[in-house]
């Protein structure tokens, strides 16, 4: 979104945050409210919406493919997810055509990297590789409907989301004749006279309490802030994307310092940094990321179900 | 720190309202859509903005209100870009330095003009203004900057020509932009409020409402340019400041018109609530609604 | 009794050899923690298929410390047609960097410079766009865009064979060609690319081969005469408590790349003259 701002707003801003009160009346630190809502999109395996602050609105999308790899070529199990960021020319005018292809793919690139170590940091993800050559695929797709600010950590939120929405359905792997195996979906038997194509697939779901985040952390004047309107991000003076996971093998009594992984630091939009902002700033991050975990935690386990037939822009 | 994740909200805004009594003064078979008839008798009537002659009849194009004056039919629709009147204060953004001109934005359907003669510069009125201030025109205003203007005149094809030549117009300084929809402002002869809380707002006919700390007072130096206030914005004024933009935004957000009255009722009504509460739609709506209904009583007596 | 004692030319000998042992032993030292630096250029324009394995895997290679560079090359100034041109070389990855510009392309109209990159070579589109944006990013804060007003400089990055660290080699191909090619900025940028093992080892430029048992790393890139940071890209998954030693560690190693890259340009304004 194109937002120009005079010098003398940016002086006031500036001096705003350097007190730790934005124009919005949110200290530094401070997340605009957030909407989250999972099952928008029946057509998915698993869909998620995020409104952040009234005004950014992302929506993110699985879809699960069964794949057929080369297990002598790929000795390391790789990480099933791809991520794909798509951002409309809805959110700006900018973006129309190929405008948002770059700063997009850019972006898939940071959650790609963010979730470069997935297979080791979400516990039952490993259940996706069915058996030597097949694995599901997990294709996340994530579509930016309006930017006002903080795209990034608005998409890990529906990214999380998304997969805590997705159901994957049970499989029976029995080998088959030419050692290759053959891969039935696993309908439990209830009785009755009911045909076996009736019963339902056994579904099950992905642990997302662990989770990668994205976040964006901004330096403004000498403060860090977290979530920046359209106005503040014209007065960043350097960015940082930080990637941020729950460690669930620590301890949950040791320090906060324990119990969270990075996964990704990037710097992003140019600008100059000094060494000592890099470390607070990946220190906001993590606390940051602590507040997420668990509001997202409340939202996921109190979230009723959608009444089927609704649209999600309603 | 505060991080709050919930729900989409069960009502929207708009349903809020309309279970008040808010929105009831608005007589049902004076809306109409495009393409519907105004009125039964056509030839008693002129046509004005907002409709066509079909088969001898008036017709709407546009969805609004329609507005009768004299034998003059007209529809005013809700959303529209600005359209400016002679004497309208503005709030307007710079977008281009011309020779001998200034463009600027003004949320309208064409940038407006601010010619170079029609700006105080240092030394006086009626001073001629020369070459050297063409050439000074950038070090005056710069693109991105803000400036309170007069619509001086309304060109016809809706260009706005303003001018700044009073003490009180010109550059804006420190402060907070809200941009609102044109037609929440109400029109009074005050534009400029100095509120007891210590800081001022300048609520532009155009949508765009100035939260600052001071009016502006246009202080050139003989130097041309503007004195520059770089200090600090002591941090209790910036607090009401910013309390104030919270209540702008609140205001828009639930279609109420935005004028000295409403924009003090809704601040002394917000005290008990932490500044960025009044963004989350559960205090909003509640306080929306306490704010309506007091300016409707309001409006009751004064009747 | 030293048996020298008595023939005063041979005393005055056996304190020369003591000196020049402890020379010599200083030389060696000082000569350790330098990176080894290959002094041949030989642009492998001819044999860009043939990677050079023989030589990467004699035991100075393949037993180098913690702290060690790979053998490395580098070179300001490769072509004369272009505005300005730079070559690295790290091991096995080798990256060539032309710029194009400051000119108008008859679009770009705002008041500071584009600065486009374009790469070669990769073929891993994620990859493209992850290394463009760190490249972009990191190289548009030293450059002063304000100073080419509508203008657009356009850097083609030509991965010629990558070995792990392409971005950091990328980075100094970068910072050479910017050095030859006249456009003004604010310094050279030094990079290091550091990986973190599990037991806490760090290897600094590692090798593909080199990085597979890694838990992550980093690359980081900074201008010593500011001492800011351009571009920090780090990977794979670090506890919170290592980053930061992390970080320090590749910035001491991107300390130690900076007169390499610094002789680097001086040889070639040398060479113009």
């Amino acid at each position: 979104m194109e937002v120009h701002i005079s010098d003398d707003e940016k002086l006031f801003l500036i001096h705003g945050v350097e007190q730790d009160i934005r124009n919005d009346g949110r200290a530094c630190a401070d997340f605009r409210p957030m909407i989250l809502e999972r099952g928008v999109l029946s057509g998915t395996n698993g869909s998620c919406r995020v409104q952040l602050g009234q005004t950014t609105d992302v929506l993110a999308g699985i879809k699960l493919e069964l794949e057929a790899y080369d297990p002598i070529a790929e000795k390391q199990p790789k990480q099933p997810m791809s991520f794909h960021v798509d951002f409309s020319a809805n959110a700006s005018s900018q973006f129309a055509g190929k405008g948002g292809d770059q700063y997009g793919e850019e972006l898939s690139a940071a959650f790609q990297v963010a979730y470069s170590r997935s297979l080791d940091i979400i516990p039952n993800l490993s259940k996706t590789q069915l058996a030597a050559g097949y694995r599901w695929k997990i294709h996340v797709d994530i579509s930016v409907l309006q930017w006002a600010g903080s795209v990034p950590d608005a998409c890990s939120l529906a990214i999380i989301g998304a997969l805590s929405d997705l159901e994957i359905p049970e499989v029976d792997v029995t080998p088959d004749d030419g050692g290759k195996v053959s891969i039935v979906l696993k309908r439990p038997r209830i009785g009755g006279d009911v045909r076996d194509e009736e019963v339902p697939v056994a579904m099950w779901k992905l642990i997302v309490t662990s989770c990668p985040m994205l976040l964006t952390v901004s330096k403004i004047g000498t403060a860090n802030l977290v979530d920046c309107s359209p106005e503040e991000e014209c007065c960043i003076r350097s960015q940082l994307l930080i990637g941020v996971a729950k460690n669930l093998e620590s301890t949950p009594e040791s320090d906060d310092a324990n119990e969270y992984d990075i996964t990704c630091v990037k710097q992003h939009g140019g600008g100059l940094l000094e060494m000592e902002s890099i470390d607070d700033m990946t220190k906001l991050a993590t606390r940051t990321a602590k507040g997420l975990y668990e509001a997202i935690g409340n939202r996921l386990n109190t979230e009723e179900k959608r009444k089927p037939g609704h649209s999600f822009l309603l | 720190m505060s991080i709050e994740i919930s729900g989409p909200p069960l009502v929207s805004p708009w349903m809020m309202l309309t279970m008040s009594d808010a929105r009831n003064d608005i007589d049902k078979d004076k809306i109409v859509i495009p393409g519907q008839a105004v009125c039964d008798a056509p030839q008693q009537f002129m046509r004005g903005h907002g409709t066509y002659i079909r088969d001898g009849e008036i017709v709407s194009s546009l969805s609004g209100v329609v507005q009768q004056l004299n034998r003059l039919l007209m529809v005013k629709t809700i959303k529209q870009r600005y359209a400016g009147e002679v004497g309208d204060v503005v709030v307007a953004r710079v977008v281009e330095v011309q020779a001998k001109r200034w463009k600027c934005d003004v949320s309208s359907r064409l940038h407006a003009n601010l010619p170079l003669g029609s700006v105080l510069l240092p030394g006086g009125d009626f001073r001629r203004k020369d070459v050297e201030d063409e050439e000074k025109m950038s070090e005056f205003l710069k693109n991105g900057e803000l400036i309170c203007a007069e619509v001086q005149q309304v060109q016809h094809d809706g260009t706005l020509m303003l001018h700044t030549r009073n003490n009180k117009y010109g550059k804006l300084q420190q402060g907070i932009l809200i941009k609102v929809p044109p037609h929440l402002i109400k029109k009074s002869k005050k534009h400029f409020h100095t509120l007891p809380y210590g800081m001022a707002v300048i609520i532009g006919c155009n949508g765009n409402v100035w939260v600052t700390p001071a009016l502006p007072e246009t202080t050139v130096e003989e130097d041309g340019s503007h004195v520059h206030e770089f200090q600090i914005v002591p941090q209790d004024i910036r607090l009401v400041m910013i309390r104030v933009a919270a209540c702008v935004r609140l205001l828009r957000d639930y279609s109420i018109s935005i004028f000295l009255n409403s924009l003090t009722t809704c601040y002394e009504m917000s005290q008990p609530y932490d500044i960025k509460e009044l963004s989350e739609q559960e205090t909003s709506s509640r306080l929306a609604y306490l704010i309506t209904a007091r300016l409707l009583q309001e409006l009751q007596q004064q009747k | 009794m030293n048996i020298f004692a008595n023939i005063p030319f041979m005393k005055y000998l056996s304190f020369l050899l003591l000196l020049f042992t402890f020379f010599v032993i200083l030389f060696i030292i000082f000569v350790s923690r330098m990176p080894t630096i290959r002094s041949n250029l030989s642009i492998p324009l001819t044999h860009l298929n043939r990677i050079d394995d023989v030589r990467m895997e004699t035991d100075d290679v393949e037993k180098r410390s913690a702290t060690a560079f790979r053998p490395l090359c580098v070179k300001c100034g490769v072509f004369g047609a272009q505005d300005g041109s730079g070559y690295a070389e790290f091991g096995n990855t080798r990256v060539l960097a032309q710029i194009t510009g400051p000119e108008g392309d008859g679009k770009w109209e705002e008041a500071y410079a584009k600065v486009t990159i374009t790469l070669k070579g990769v073929e891993n589109e994620t990859k493209v766009a992850e290394l463009r944006a760190d490249m972009t990013s990191s190289l548009s804060a030293v450059i002063f865009v304000n100073k080419y007003p509508g203008k657009v400089i356009d850097i083609e990055v030509t991965v010629l064979s990558d070995d792990g660290g392409v971005l950091s080699t990328a980075i100094t191909a970068v910072t050479l060609a910017l050095a030859h090619s006249g456009i003004e900025h604010m310094g050279l940028t030094a990079s290091a690319h550091v990986t973190l093992r599990q037991n806490g080892d760090y290897i600094t430029d590692p090798s593909t081969s080199e990085a597979e048992d890694a838990i992550g790393g980093v690359t980081f890139a900074f201008v010593p005469n500011l001492g800011q940071t351009t571009c920090v890209n780090l990977y794979g998954r670090i506890p919170l408590k290592a980053t930061s030693p992390l970080l320090e560690f590749a910035r001491q190693r991107a300390i130690a790349l900076v007169p390499a890259i610094h002789k680097a340009v001086v040889n070639s304004v040398k060479e113009r003259k």
